[in-house]
């Protein structure tokens, strides 16, 4: 495997986004339920999908095209849904807290 | 067999097991741990620790036996001031109104209840309004524990509050 620019940015988009997983299920054991627990499993699966799509990323280089145009409008798909789901649930907590 | 009339209050383990859970406590055992205050006899928890008198033995003896409650010195027999725990020491009192909310919070949120009774013990030690404290706390458990639970838990502190 070539180690260019684009692998070590490939390594540290997986290494973060397993750090991102490791955090949101350590969190999950304090969020039973309630608002922010019902968005909590929606995150923990998103990221979990992220980490899995992110695992090849430093094997871009030897996909085919067509197979590259998938999996990145996959993931870009599922950051729109990971974001609508974090703005929804930032909006929930400010209502709770100025009610 | 439990002395209805002695005095007792929380140990240092006490206070420990309150927020870490360590042991398998039953419900009971839990709501005399947290009710429990150093200055009245064990005999007026009975009612608070949702427990008949008789029932006391069952649920007082596991905390004597963990060392998670001690014998106020000079206020019970001798036998029972014997059993206690050597590295047992008292810790500070909440107010009466204090203990009631955070034994409603237990009852109400249950295994999840440790994120609120410690918010409700913040708010009691620093002296701050318990009401206030109740509300932040109903806030806390309608956004990570659960909503209904957490509408029944405000209006019920608000009763206790108003009582």
């Amino acid at each position: 495997m070539q180690l260019d620019m684009i692998t070590i940015v490939g390594f540290g988009a997986v290494l973060i986004m397993l750090v991102n997983l490791f955090q949101v299920i350590s969190l999950k054991s304090q969020i039973s339920g309630g608002v922010v627990g019902k968005s909590w499993n929606v995150m923990i699966l998103l990221v979990v999908l992220f980490a899995a799509g992110y695992m090849i990323l430093p094997f871009l280089a030897s996909m085919p095209v067509e197979t590259l145009r998938i999996i990145v409008s996959l993931i870009l798909f599922f950051g729109a849904i990971y974001v609508l789901v974090t703005i929804r649930l930032i909006y929930g907590i400010i209502r709770e807290l100025s009610s | 067999m439990a002395d209805l009339q002695g005095v007792y209050a929380r140990t240092e383990a006490g206070v420990a097991e309150i927020k870490a859970r360590a042991l398998d406590l039953t419900r009971k055992q839990r709501n005399l741990l947290i009710v429990i205050d150093g200055k009245n006899a064990l005999g007026s928890f009975v009612k608070m620790a949702g427990c008949a008198p008789e029932q006391m033995d069952d649920v007082f003896g596991p905390l004597i036996e963990h060392g998670l409650i001690a014998p106020v010195i000079g206020t019970v027999n001798p036998a029972l001031a014997q059993d206690a725990p050597p590295s047992g020491v008292p810790s500070p009192t909440l107010p009466p109104a204090a203990q009631e909310l955070i034994a409603l919070a237990e009852r109400v949120f249950e295994k999840h209840a440790g994120p609120v009774v410690l918010k409700l013990e913040k708010a009691a030690a620093s002296g701050a309004d318990l009401l206030t404290a109740a509300e932040s706390a109903a806030k806390l458990a309608k956004l990570t524990i659960d909503e209904s639970k957490a509408r029944d838990f405000l209006a019920e502190a608000r009763r206790l509050m108003s009582a």
